[in-house]
């Protein structure tokens, strides 16, 4: 059928055919008479998963748990589970997935195609490093069941292959102990990037959480922020998990957003933002669900950039150029006179390869509204980010250029290439694969 | 506390599967049947894993329906029978003439085939206090559609059946309800432009397992398609054939 498929951040929309196989023997039946492309939760902030005359196959009917080894540590799923249903099922058994990425209703297989990170990369690593083995069906190929020792080339393809190997049917995914459902988490005040860069480096190797965020939007050009750390708690009597109640996220449907995030309400905003954060300083206990899923309860926050949504540039910065790119990126927020709305910092580590987004240095996210001018502020950061060796993320940033993605990246060609020498007819493509010329 | 056992038919999708999902949770033992294994063997794991009770499975081809391996494999996994689901069943719209082969399948998937397990299961269920025969009806089979007729008149029959079973295991245990279903969020409905919002399978599912034991006889779900079906079999013929429905 028609359907009307919208990226989590707004920017990209299209009509495309939809169809939600809930058979084994539908999915083999697939036929890539059309182009098409896996679709699970649909919550890429990109147009990963639809694109015009593609025909997306959605894959949540697919959502069962087929083994579980609990001394061994590992689960085989579906690829259309949620991480929600994983998790309430590995806690019971005091385990967990090691990377997750912020809204229960993603999914495995999303997980997978997109090599995503979750909430401490330098320690954890990427969802691809905890993937055992899969299997892919392509409808001129057939079945693969695929890991690092069997058909190793095409499973290094597929992690992080942005689905254009074929369709992820289920993945054995390693799993780790996990002492206790609830958290300590602590947010420590910041005066400066420098400083919040720091606290950030100096963090990340001794808690499960870290993250900075910075607020760009004051005209004072102090920058301030906060560390958000966190780690798991012993377990304790009487302590559990407060359950919550999770509104689906849809970005397509129909509904009034207002434009509360702009260049006049963001140095309010994000100042009333930091003093409730630092106003939380002391440690206190959260439940593990609201740390590894920080976007439940917040939907709020993709509507209130308007009808238009909003555009995210996540970059990877080389530890050592780290503070001198900042500087140059604040004189560049400063010449567009453009609201930033949310920054954050991650730390990083990890070998390049291929299209994954991961190295060693520091992960810088901004997201700004989707207007003229945060596209030329963009654009412009985009030459910046070419010029000091930063590299996007290809899963954030809606409007991200083919030559800036073949700049940044060292292995563009090679993973083209082997993407075109297995599947020379293009069977799988979406508006981003077209996008970035791949 | 004894274990319940439940047979259910059509299990690998939709309301099937929410049943099979709904009863395992319930501490249910499963039987699971169904044509490709494939599916069966997925949701076996999930149970399997997810909750305590016993799941087997048997891929079977409902359209000529193996019945007394059928009924010597349920009682060889279960012991015995209390609930009997027949949820099984295959749409075709079918304006014109259908081909026979085609033709011949909805009619067994909808109803021979129905009645022949049902048939096969019986005794193991009549007497057993309890025990539960549950019939998934559509709407479509209230009054016969242009669009579907093959589907509503199998559908009918099986009504028929589900009374006629009714009226004699009155006196005895086992309760018979019959369910006649709206539209439900599965891949019958999928991609169609429907006149009214689908129920999804597992709230269906979770009715229709809080029904068990009640002497209802034909229900409606959801509850609001009674009023509109009454509506529809009572509207005169003259008006009646000039809807596109």
């Amino acid at each position: 059928m028609k359907q009307r498929f919208v990226s989590l951040d707004r920017h990209s929309v299209c009509v495309g055919e939809y169809d939600e196989p809930d058979r084994y023997r539908e999915i083999v039946a697939v036929r890539a008479d059309t182009p098409l492309i896996a679709r699970g939760a649909g919550l890429s902030y990109v147009a990963a998963s639809f694109g015009e005359g593609v025909r997306s196959i959605g894959l949540r009917r697919f959502d069962r748990i087929l083994a579980f080894d609990a001394a061994e540590r590992w689960i085989e799923v579906e690829a259309g589970v949620s991480l929600g249903k994983l998790y309430n099922f590995c806690l019971q058994h005091g385990l967990g997935l090691p990377v997750q990425p912020g809204h229960p209703q993603i999914t495995v297989g999303g997980c997978i195609a997109g090599n995503v990170h979750g909430k401490n990369q330098f320690r954890e690593g990427l969802f691809g490093d905890h993937v055992l083995s899969l299997r892919l069906f392509h409808p001129r190929h057939g079945i693969f069941d695929l890991s690092r020792q069997r058909e190793s080339s095409l499973f290094e393809l597929t992690v992080g292959g942005l689905g254009l190997t074929g369709l992820i049917v289920s993945a054995r995914l390693a799993l780790a102990p996990l002492s206790s459902d609830i958290v300590e988490v602590e947010h420590i005040a910041t005066d400066s990037i420098d400083e919040t860069f720091a606290r950030v480096a100096t963090l990340r190797t001794a808690r499960d959480l870290v993250y900075g965020w910075i607020d760009l939007a004051q005209r004072d050009g102090r920058c301030r922020g906060y560390v958000v750390v966190a780690s798991t708690l012993p377990p304790r009597a009487g302590a559990g998990s407060r359950t919550r109640v999770v509104r689906p996220l849809d970005p397509g449907r129909q509904r009034f957003r207002p434009p509360l995030f702009n260049a006049r309400t963001m140095p309010l905003v994000n100042r009333l933002y930091r003093s409730a954060g630092v106003h939380r300083s002391t440690r206190r206990s959260v439940p593990l669900f609201d740390v590894l899923f920080p976007a439940v309860g917040k939907e709020f926050y993709f509507d209130w950039f308007g009808a238009g949504g909003f555009v995210e540039m996540q970059v990877l910065v080389p530890e050592k150029d780290s503070t001198g790119y900042v500087q140059e990126v604040i004189k560049l927020i400063r010449r567009h006179e453009q609201p930033i709305v949310l920054t954050t910092v991650k730390a990083f580590a990890g070998a390049a390869r291929l299209l994954h987004y991961t190295g060693s240095g520091f992960s810088f996210s901004l997201d700004v509204p989707n207007t003229p001018g945060s596209l030329a502020l963009l654009a412009d950061l985009d030459d910046l980010n070419c010029a000091n060796g930063v590299k996007s993320a290809v899963l954030k940033d809606s409007r991200l250029p083919a030559a800036a993605i073949r700049r940044q990246y060292a292995d563009y060609e090679e993973f083209r290439d082997r993407i075109r020498s297995f599947d020379p007819a293009r069977s799988f493509q979406s508006s981003l694969s077209r996008r970035l010329d791949l | 506390m004894e274990v319940v056992r439940s047979v259910i038919v059509g299990a690998s999708a939709g309301l099937g599967r929410a049943l099979a999902e709904n009863l395992a949770a319930a501490g249910h033992d499963l039987f699971l049947i169904a044509s490709d294994e494939r599916d069966l063997a997925a949701l076996r794991a999930d149970l399997h894993i997810r909750h305590a009770g016993k799941v087997a499975i048997l891929a079977m081809d409902l359209v000529a329906p193996e019945v007394p391996r059928l009924r010597a494999e349920v009682l060889a996994e279960l012991g015995g029978i209390d609930n009997l689901f027949y949820v099984a069943g295959t749409s075709r719209m079918d304006a014109g003439a259908l081909p026979d082969d085609v033709l011949a399948e909805l009619i067994a998937v909808n109803f021979t085939s129905a009645l022949r397990i049902i048939n096969a299961l019986l005794d193991d269920l009549a007497k057993n206090r309890g025990a539960n025969i549950v019939g998934m009806s559509s709407v479509a089979a209230a009054r016969g559609r242009r669009i579907n007729s093959v589907y509503g008149a199998a559908k009918r029959g099986f009504e028929g059946y589900f009374e006629a079973l009714r009226h004699r295991l009155a006196d005895l245990p086992c309760r018979v309800q019959f369910y006649r279903l709206g539209y439900l969020r599965t891949r019958m409905t999928f991609g169609q432009k429907l006149l009214f919002p689908p129920l999804d399978p597992a709230e269906a599912a979770r009715v229709i397992v809080g029904n068990l034991g009640r002497d209802i006889g034909l229900v409606y779900l959801p509850w609001w398609w009674r009023p509109i079906i009454a509506i529809i079999i009572r509207l005169p013929w003259p008006i009646y054939k000039r809807l596109n429905i």
